[in-house]
């Protein structure tokens, strides 16, 4: 008869618990879960927002591999972007990190300050700006100029477009950074004393004890930044709206441009499904070579 | 107690997300006697202001009317207007891009056949060739043009006439173009003649001087190319002679200003003296002299080609306005259509934001606040206009692969024009079949 009860009780908490998680869940179920499976079935018609779809099988991820060349173009854009930001990026982040995990007066300061750029990075003005600072007539060109080098075509020359947006990226930091700090924080000093006493060098001490120490976050780090950038946005279309001569014409933009300036809806549907399989492949090619290289202290093993 | 709360707002919320959903064009009548509809427009700060004043004006004078303004950029816009439309969220009365409308009318039903009410709107004080060529389709009249876009260029008189320009010599030919872009990049190597960005080069140079080298569309209906591959690589030749020519300032600089052009610092600080454009580049740059400074610009006419075909000027309207068909008070629509259209109060409201008014009796009513060379031009382009753009030439993915090419053309990636041209005509080729 107890148990009756409690079951009962428990069955009743679980809708109260519902209940409590309908906001998120009502986001999830109409905000997430149906646009993703909504663009699945469009990604197999001729939808254009304003026809009645119809099945058109797999042409339009045939299309995509074949006619178009302009998606394996972005596609290749996109990786070669979030290749040059991503590792820079964590080095940098976790560079910063271990600065900023000195004991200096005013530490406290100089974190929050970093840490601005992330705040800010991901916004319109910011990329504004940044387009600003470096276009032709722009602060970073006159600031090289003082020691005679440039001027520089940061944002025209096609060549080098796609690494100043890169760049952008780079300089958002600090979110990184803040996760590589609590994770510095976490080292055993002793660690370090023990290798004080048997003189090792402060970069043999980075490499065999900080580097492992910090290594699940580095994984955690180059799984969120990697999706990050390989769905940007809003810098290539703001910075340089995917010029010089589509040089950053990343596949976000490209979607973009499919689905409402051309009303290739279904076909951007299929595109963006194209980018997901290549995300979680990504993802799951740096999971499985975290067997190899990352460190849990708790199961006092490397995996 | 605290259950009931719970559950209380679980309700509340789950009928507001529904009603984000439901806010179509049907539920706009109240019990009160008050009819509200809700009118949706693009534009700027001052086309916005413009028409927010016309709307107070319009609602002091019909009462029983409330009108629910929604208005946005162009971009934001344009990115819902398809959406909105195909599902039944759409306004009772929109303004339409005109490119939009064949797209629209193609699939679906969805604007009001306006013939009914054509007394009432006054459609036969509007100009004839703007109704003819873009306000019918399959015989109902669907849209109302309100300004007028023709073509011609914008220019810096003061410093140009120093190199021999003559505001008042209408006989303006590309060579005459090149000859004086030249002195003008003598006098000074930081000077160009004409500010430009790809899209423009491929909009007002290129399939301009196409249109008056063949008289024909550079893609007929039926999909197939209007145009030879040598009469093709002749009109980008026009491009890649402006670049090499210094008419136009290096692209390493310009591409900054894509889309923006006339934000260019070298427009504004006048080291370029023409741009090459519809009418609202005239009307938009006369309203912003004050800004700018730019006292010496006034529209001029379109560079000609020497035994053309055709002029190459597109007439255009600067937007249409339609009623959603779904619309539950089609004549509260239509009378506030009525009142922006044909009254004097909403033509001094709305100024020169819409270019050149459709009518000639709102042009007499603002010709105070219009540019006298925008009014000019369009009168010029009207007498002297082409062709109307079909379809398929004004298709915006066949723009974007257009806009694409000037920009390689710029950067030098072409051995010959040629080369170019088959690009063109193989993707173009991609385009029509899918």
């Amino acid at each position: 008869m107890k148990s009756k009860t409690t079951k009962s009780l428990a069955r009743q908490n679980r809708w109260v618990g519902f209940f409590f998680i309908t906001p998120w869940l009502i986001g999830f179920l109409v905000l997430q879960l149906y646009p993703i499976l909504a663009t699945l079935f469009y990604s197999f018609t001729n939808y254009t927002f304003t026809n009645d779809p119809s099945f058109v099988g797999l042409k339009n991820y045939i299309r995509m591999f074949t006619i178009d060349k302009q998606f394996l173009e972005s596609m290749k854009i996109t990786g070669l972007y979030t290749l040059m930001a991503i590792p820079a990026k964590i080095a940098f982040a976790l560079i910063i990190a271990m600065i900023l995990n000195q004991k200096v007066r005013g530490i406290g300061v100089y974190r929050a300050l970093y840490y601005l750029p992330s705040i800010l990075g991901g916004s319109v003005a910011v990329s504004v700006l940044w387009r600003v600072l470096f276009m032709h007539d722009g602060m970073i060109n006159h600031i090289i100029g003082t020691v005679g080098l440039g001027p520089v075509d940061w944002l025209t020359d096609p060549g080098i477009a796609l690494g100043t947006l890169s760049l952008l990226q780079v300089w958002q930091f600090g979110s990184s950074m803040v996760i590589f700090l609590a994770a510095l924080k976490q080292i055993p000093r002793d660690l370090y004393e023990a290798a004080d006493v048997d003189g090792a060098s402060w970069w043999l001490k980075f490499r065999k004890i900080t580097v492992p120490q910090v290594s699940s976050v580095i994984f955690f780090n180059l799984i969120m930044q990697t999706v990050q950038a390989l769905q940007n946005f809003t810098s290539a279309f703001v910075i340089t709206n995917g010029g010089p001569m589509k040089k950053t014409y990343i596949i976000g933009m490209k979607l973009y441009d499919d689905a409402f300036k051309y009303y290739n809806v279904g076909y951007a549907c299929a595109e963006s499904w194209a980018l997901f399989v290549v995300i979680i492949a990504l993802t799951a090619l740096v999971f499985k070579s975290s067997d190899a290289w990352v460190y849990y202290a708790d199961e006092g093993v490397r995996k | 107690m605290r259950k009931a709360l719970s559950v209380a707002m679980v309700i509340a919320l789950l009928l507001c997300s529904f009603q984000v959903f439901a806010g179509g064009a049907g539920e706009s009548s109240s019990d009160d006697g008050v009819t509200t509809i809700r009118v949706a427009w693009w534009g700027g700060d001052a086309r916005h202001k413009a028409m927010l004043d016309m709307i107070a004006a319009f609602e002091a004078e019909n009462p029983d009317i409330k009108v629910e303004p929604e208005y946005s950029a162009f971009a934001q816009y344009g990115d819902k207007f398809f959406i909105q439309l195909t599902s039944g969220a759409a306004p009772d009365v929109m303004a339409v891009d005109q490119p939009w409308c064949a797209t629209a009318v193609q699939q679906g039903d969805f604007f009001l056949d306006l013939s009914p009410y054509a007394e009432q709107l006054q459609i036969d004080t509007f100009d004839d060739y703007l109704i003819d060529n873009y306000s019918y389709f399959n015989d109902k009249l669907l849209f109302l043009p309100i300004g007028i876009n023709g073509m011609g260029s914008l220019v810096d008189t003061e410093i140009l006439s120093q190199f021999g320009f003559d505001i008042n010599d209408k006989d303006f030919t590309w060579d005459d173009m090149f000859a004086l872009a030249e002195k003008v990049h003598a006098a000074n190597p930081d000077w160009y003649l004409c500010c430009t960005d790809s899209k423009q080069a491929a909009l007002y140079y290129a399939r301009v001087y196409l249109r008056q080298l063949t008289g024909r569309q550079l893609i007929n209906d039926d999909g197939t190319m209007g145009c030879t591959r040598e009469e093709l690589s002749e009109a980008l030749e026009l491009v890649d002679r402006c670049y090499k020519e210094n008419v136009f300032q290096p692209i390493t600089i310009s591409a900054v200003y894509n889309n923006t052009m006339t934000q260019n610092p070298d427009w504004l600080n006048r080291k370029m003296f023409m741009i090459l454009g519809r009418t609202s580049v005239m009307t938009e740059t006369a309203s912003r002299r004050e800004i700018d400074g730019h006292y010496t610009t006034t529209g001029y006419v379109m560079p000609q080609l020497e035994g053309g075909v055709e002029s190459g000027i597109e007439v255009r309207p600067v937007t249409l306005y339609a009623v959603n068909k779904e619309t539950r008070n089609p004549d509260a629509a239509v009378r506030f259509l009525e009142f922006m259209f044909t009254t004097e109060a909403a033509a001094k409201a709305i100024g020169s934001n819409y270019s050149v008014p459709a009518r000639e009796e709102s042009r007499g009513y603002v010709a105070d606040v219009l540019d006298p060379s925008a009014i000019e031009n369009v009168e010029y382009s009207l007498a002297n206009a082409g062709s109307t753009l079909n379809a398929w030439s004004g298709n915006s993915e066949v723009e974007a692969l257009f806009t694409e090419i000037m920009e390689k053309i710029a950067y030098g990636q072409y051995d010959s024009m040629l080369e170019a041209a088959d690009e063109i005509i193989e993707r173009i080729g991609m385009i029509v079949t899918n």
